[in-house]
């Protein structure tokens, strides 16, 4: 199989565990919710509305540095995801929910792929993108001391939520067309998605859920059992192709010098690893 | 971990741009911070849009200022 063939089986499947992800956390499926709420009946997930919202990635991430807002959290089991289990997942094998699952990534992404790159912008050309991410992420945990939210008003799930329901034919959640609330919507779309190489420029500056995957991604990458994407020096020929199909622009190709993937932004999707011709680069543990 | 001058600039600039933004949430005498379905989303988005991407630009030319200090120690190097 050559690479390029490889590429393209592991973008198609990579679609289809997105897929999946719309299934597991946006109505009218929502079956994660929907599981959580038989688990746990007096919770949120069993009392609140079957969507995205009872499964809120962004907000438990707030409430960590609330202490007035930890009961909540602790009533609300659902809400231990984006606190515990996807940092756990990031701890262990990299930051595999951006990379394959989450929707409200992969829609600009796939969709920026109609858009030619010469009407692009590369972010990391501009920008050094792990402060940006980091300086964000700080920001969002401590909004609420002065009593600000930077949560629902900035919400990309909400709008994934709002185009899934439209498809699937509730076509309520279009309203917010009819309102300003359309301006974070055509931010996160149109230039941080269609028009960013990659299409990831919300997921790379402005999604908590994404910068604590990467900080605990990177900070534990050389921990003996991290699988994370690796780089083998010997092999390298420094073709760039790595670089080139890297939708968050973790990877530096420098003339004369080691290809590097910075596991700070990295999110473990493997287009890298199934693309590169010499087969230098892997998803392991440090060797 | 190297962080350089640059770097802790973009970080300062986007931690205060956010800042920005979420201080612009409360303006509103609503104060629902529901700004997403409202007209204040205009202004706590170009402020927390705007300003990142202010940062990136203090941060550069804290990198620039960097250089030119290096250019100036070479000098010194040089006519030493």
């Amino acid at each position: 199989v050559s690479s390029k063939d490889a590429l393209k089986r592991n973008r198609f499947a990579r679609l289809g565990f997105f897929g999946l992800g719309v299934v597991l956390f946006y109505a009218p499926f929502a079956l994660l919710v929907r599981a959580a709420g038989a688990l746990w009946p007096a919770s949120l997930a069993g009392t609140g509305v079957n969507d995205v919202h009872t499964a809120c990635l962004r907000m438990p991430l707030g409430w960590l540095t609330q202490p007035w807002m930890w009961p909540t959290m602790a009533g609300n089991p659902i809400s231990y995801l984006p606190v515990l289990v996807l940092p756990a997942v990031a701890l262990a094998a990299g930051p595999l929910f951006c990379g394959w699952l989450c929707p409200a990534g992969a829609f600009p992404e796939f969709l920026g792929r109609l858009v030619p790159e010469r009407f692009k912008y590369d972010l990391k050309d501009h920008v050094s993108l792990r402060p940006v991410r980091y300086g964000f992420f700080v920001g969002f945990l401590l909004a609420p001391f002065v009593s600000a939210s930077i949560c629902c008003s900035f919400c990309n799930f909400t709008h994934m939520q709002n185009i899934v329901s439209a498809v699937t034919g509730d076509l309520s959640g279009l309203a917010f067309f009819s309102s300003l609330g359309v301006v974070a919507a055509l931010v996160w779309i149109v230039p941080l998605g269609l028009f960013t190489t990659g299409g990831r420029g919300w997921c790379l500056t402005l999604c908590p859920a994404g910068a604590v995957q990467g900080l605990v991604s990177g900070v534990s990458a050389k921990l003996p059992f991290a699988t994370r994407v690796r780089t083998d020096a010997a092999t390298c020929t420094g073709c760039g192709s790595c670089s080139a199909q890297c939708h968050m622009r973790a990877i530096t190709v420098e003339p004369e010098a080691e290809t590097k993937v910075d596991l700070h932004l990295c999110d473990s999707c493997l287009d890298c690893v199934k693309g590169c011709p010499s087969g230098s680069m892997r998803y392991g543990r440090p060797s | 971990v190297r962080i350089d001058r640059e770097q802790m600039g973009t970080f300062a600039g986007a931690l205060v741009a956010t800042g920005a933004a979420a201080a612009l949430t409360r303006v509103c005498p609503a104060g629902c911070a529901n700004c997403a379905a409202c007209a204040t989303a205009v202004l706590p988005m170009a402020a927390l849009v705007g300003g990142v991407g202010l940062s990136a630009v203090g941060g550069r030319l804290a990198r620039n200022g960097v250089a030119r200090e290096s250019d100036r120690a070479s000098e010194y190097d040089t006519s030493a």
